[in-house]
């Protein structure tokens, strides 16, 4: 019993190990990690052995390229939240059928970013400017994770912000507003949003959008989080303004606006499927509303977050201009933006911004 | 290159047994499988510090030659010369790259900056060991400059142990046995230790990164839980991997570990824990010092020189070093003010008592500063507040693992496979199959999705 016991656990090891390392030397790595949305690692290079990199690089990329990656991730990620009963896993956490990521408040990063957004605003004297902080969703899940308090945000910004108009997101949004398995809100949720921000900016939301399914999506966290997920419904809402408007994007090799859709919605099946919005990670975009009935102007400085809501403040504007300074230095921004006199100035930041602090000025 | 990782697990040791195996023995000698051997553990090594394969086989050359000297003049000037010059030349490599920066920063100069070769304090030990034993007679020098190296060097325990003195091995080195029943052992002995290094001490590890430093008593308590379990299982599980891949290629270490967390008292503690090197200071320090036949206070000064050397071979700072003498003091303290009363203490309050000091030293351990380790001990009574929200949170999240680890820790599991073993053959081997597939899944999934996590001991 003991030759046969002894027999047969070498024999599994045998072919495990082995399979592993057939499997390692013989298959090519992927292109792309579809649910991480990004390449694999590469193979280090010999230089790498200089600086002493070379294990750790080479680990990685025989850890991107292992076979059955995204079940061997299901199951850490099914380990550690079911068998271990983890309330989260790195971070991701799974509640009320929403995956999430917890970012406790990074304090520092939140006042280099509150002084940045207080400096920026030094330069519109001749412009209404607000601020507004959104949420992450997390702070809406039943959960008592440590450090995801707004009002602590509000009291670190709000001291330095205080010269600003200051839109209280909070009350217009719950778990709900958001995508189950990504981080972004869901726009056909925004009506308490514009609700809120044209309280205090002095404008009358129009609702009187079509909403129009594009398919369904799985969201930044259920690549991150590997289980199986019910998908996201991507949904866009139009109406007459949107469909006559006019955007302009900015690129940064030629200096000059193109003109483009405010929808893309082939990106939906792409690598993020958010690009739908306004094509995503851009630097500057312009969206002109040729039919409007005011000549108001709204400068947004955003993240992601913002190509999601601006079509939906523009019937209330001639022009809303959309500044992503994680894409663009705010020091060169007037060669490409001049700021018109009575126009309205947001600053509308995740929570992710102000706790990374990943704008450039 | 780490144990726990893909390119280990799935890269080099099945290659690695792969080849040992096919390399042919001559009438029983391992002498070409030494080489193959040797050559993996160079390549072992060079994988994660290139830099200093150089000085690795600097040793071996020292020590094969000085070795020789050292048998040839035993007893004469010129043995007692070629004694010194051997210890020089590790002992000299030891000091120069982990306490140059120590002392230049203690005067302070500036640092040297120089990076500590892994594995350097394991791997200079056991060449101590071998000329040690040389010059004692105790042993007969190795002749095969192939077999010197590659029991040096040998990849198994070249970085984090256990110390594995050349009288251990010095037979299997040249003559060894290979049955499936030791390579099967040493399957399940090295999954063993994977399971505990992968699934336990990484999860117990990023607990301790999340609390360590938070304010609140509830906050130092469960990092000290955390820390004293992480760091039990990250090293018990390094040399569980060790001993089971000896004896996969036919080799036997010693154990390391036996349930420390059982003691009773900190004597009885380092009985227990990291046993290769409590015995290796034992043999060489502390019983040619005079051990215990020596008076009071010649024994608490052999005590104190000891564990201030225990403290300092884990790291060139004061707290390895507060941390040696701190049980030095406690050994004192129980030989002499408690002479032996605590084993008529109830067991729980022995325990207890046992736990405490142990995890209380692992604070100085651990920490990066003493204003830091100051700091964790007021917290620890209740000088910085009670429970946090932070402290609960992770307390919640966290609860099964350290429950599992607490279990782990005892001997319980293994007696429950003794029995089982014993009872129910049949079963324990399908059971065995069984936890080997899921242990390498887990492990694997672990790895795959985990990230870069050396061992604690990989810094000494």
């Amino acid at each position: 019993m003991k030759k046969i016991h002894a027999l047969l656990v070498t024999l599994l090891f045998g072919f495990a190990s082995g399979a592993g390392l057939f499997a390692l030397a013989l298959l090519p790595s992927p292109e792309v990690l579809q649910s991480e949305r990004r390449k694999p690692a590469a193979p280090p290079a010999f230089s790498d052995l200089r600086d002493g990199s070379w294990m750790r690089n080479f680990e990685n990329y025989a850890a991107d390229k292992f076979p059955l990656r995204d079940s061997f991730r299901r199951l850490r990620a099914f380990t550690a939240l079911y068998l271990l009963r983890q309330t989260d896993k790195d971070g991701l956490y799974l509640d009320q059928g929403h995956a999430g990521k917890f970012e406790p408040l990074n304090e520092t990063a939140a006042l280099r970013c509150a002084e940045m957004i207080a400096k920026l605003a030094a330069n519109y004297p001749d412009q209404q400017v607000y601020y507004a902080i959104i949420p992450d969703k997390s702070i809406y899940a039943r959960r008592d994770f440590p450090g995801l308090d707004p009002a602590r945000l509000r009291e670190v910004a709000a001291p330095i912000l205080d010269e600003l108009t200051e839109i209280d997101l909070v009350p217009a949004l719950s778990l709900g507003s958001y995508y189950r398995t990504d981080l972004h809100w869901d726009q056909a949720k925004l009506r308490p949003v514009v609700e809120a921000l044209g309280d205090r900016m002095g404008f009358t939301p129009r609702w009187d959008f079509t909403t129009q399914g594009l398919g369904a999506f799985h969201g930044v966290y259920a690549g991150q989080l590997a289980l199986p997920l019910k998908p996201d419904e991507m949904t866009i809402l139009t109406d007459g303004v949107t469909d006559g408007a006019a955007a302009r994007y900015f690129d940064a090799k030629s200096g000059e606006f193109v003109s483009g859709p405010v929808y893309h919605s082939g990106k939906v099946t792409g690598r993020d499927p958010y690009d739908v919005f306004l094509d995503g990670a851009q630097a500057l975009v312009i969206l002109e509303n040729p039919n409007a009935e005011t000549d108001r102007e709204l400068y947004v400085f955003r993240d992601s977050f913002g190509s999601s809501i601006a079509p939906l403040l523009l019937p209330n504007y001639r022009r809303v201009t959309l500044i992503d300074l994680r894409y663009i230095n705010a020091r060169i921004l007037p060669q490409y933006v001049t700021f018109s006199p009575g126009a309205d100035v947001l600053f509308l930041c995740g929570w992710q911004i102000f706790n990374a602090n990943t704008w450039m000025t | 290159m780490l144990f726990s990782s893909v390119t280990f697990l799935y890269g080099f040791l099945p290659l690695t047994l792969a080849l040992y195996f096919i390399t042919p023995m001559r009438k029983g000698s391992c002498s070409l499988r030494n080489v193959l051997l040797l050559a993996a553990s160079l390549v072992f090594y060079a994988w994660g510090e290139p830099r200093y394969v150089l000085l690795m086989l600097v040793q071996c050359v020292a020590a094969y030659l000085f070795g020789l000297g050292i048998e040839k003049w035993r007893g004469k000037r010129a043995g007692e010369i070629m004694f010194a010059l051997s210890c020089c030349v590790s002992l000299g490599a030891l000091l120069f790259f982990k306490y140059t920066d120590f002392v230049l920063i203690n005067l302070r100069l500036s640092p040297m900056r120089l990076a500590l070769p892994v594995g350097i304090s394991f791997y200079t030990f056991q060449v101590l060991s071998y000329t040690i034993d040389l010059r004692r007679g105790n042993i007969k020098a190795q002749r095969n400059f192939i077999t010197l190296a590659a029991y040096i060097t040998l990849f198994p325990q070249l970085v984090a142990g256990p110390i594995v003195r050349y009288t251990m091995v010095a037979q299997e080195l040249t003559l060894r046995n290979h049955s499936t029943e030791d390579f099967a052992r040493g399957v399940e002995r090295f999954m063993i230790g994977m399971g505990k290094k992968v699934l336990l001490a990484n999860v117990l590890g990023q607990l301790v990164d999340l609390i360590r430093g938070q304010p609140g008593a509830l906050a130092a308590w469960t990092y000290l839980l955390a820390y004293t379990l992480h760091i039990y299982f990250d090293f018990s599980g390094y040399s569980d991997m060790a001993i089971g891949m000896g004896r996969m290629l036919g080799l036997h270490f010693p154990e390391n570990f036996n349930y420390p967390y059982t003691t009773r008292s900190v004597a009885e503690f380092w009985r227990r824990w990291h046993m290769t090197l409590g015995s290796w200071f034992r043999d060489y320090v502390y019983i040619p010092m005079g051990g215990n036949r020596v008076r009071p206070l010649r024994y608490c000064l052999n005590i104190m020189v000891v564990w201030g050397l225990t403290g300092f071979w884990h790291g060139a700072n004061w707290n390895f070093m507060l941390w040696g003498l701190y049980y030095g003091l406690l050994l004192l303290f129980e030989k002499f003010a408690l002479r032996g009363r605590q084993e008529r203490w109830p067991k729980a309050l022995q325990h207890t008592y046992g736990l405490i000091m142990v995890g209380l030293g692992f604070v100085l351990f651990d920490c990066v500063s003493l204003s830091g380790a100051g700091k964790t001990y007021l917290a620890l009574f209740g000088f910085a507040g009670g429970v946090n929200r932070e402290a609960l949170y992770y307390l919640r999240s966290y609860a099964l693992p350290l429950l599992i680890g607490i279990v782990g820790a005892t001997p319980v599991p293994a007696r429950l496979a003794k029995k089982c073993r014993d009872s129910a053959p049949r079963a324990f081997t399908a059971f065995t199959l069984f936890g080997i597939a899921i242990l390498l899944a887990l492990v694997t999934a672990g790895l795959v999705d985990g990230s870069f996590n050396p061992f604690i001991y990989f810094r000494f």
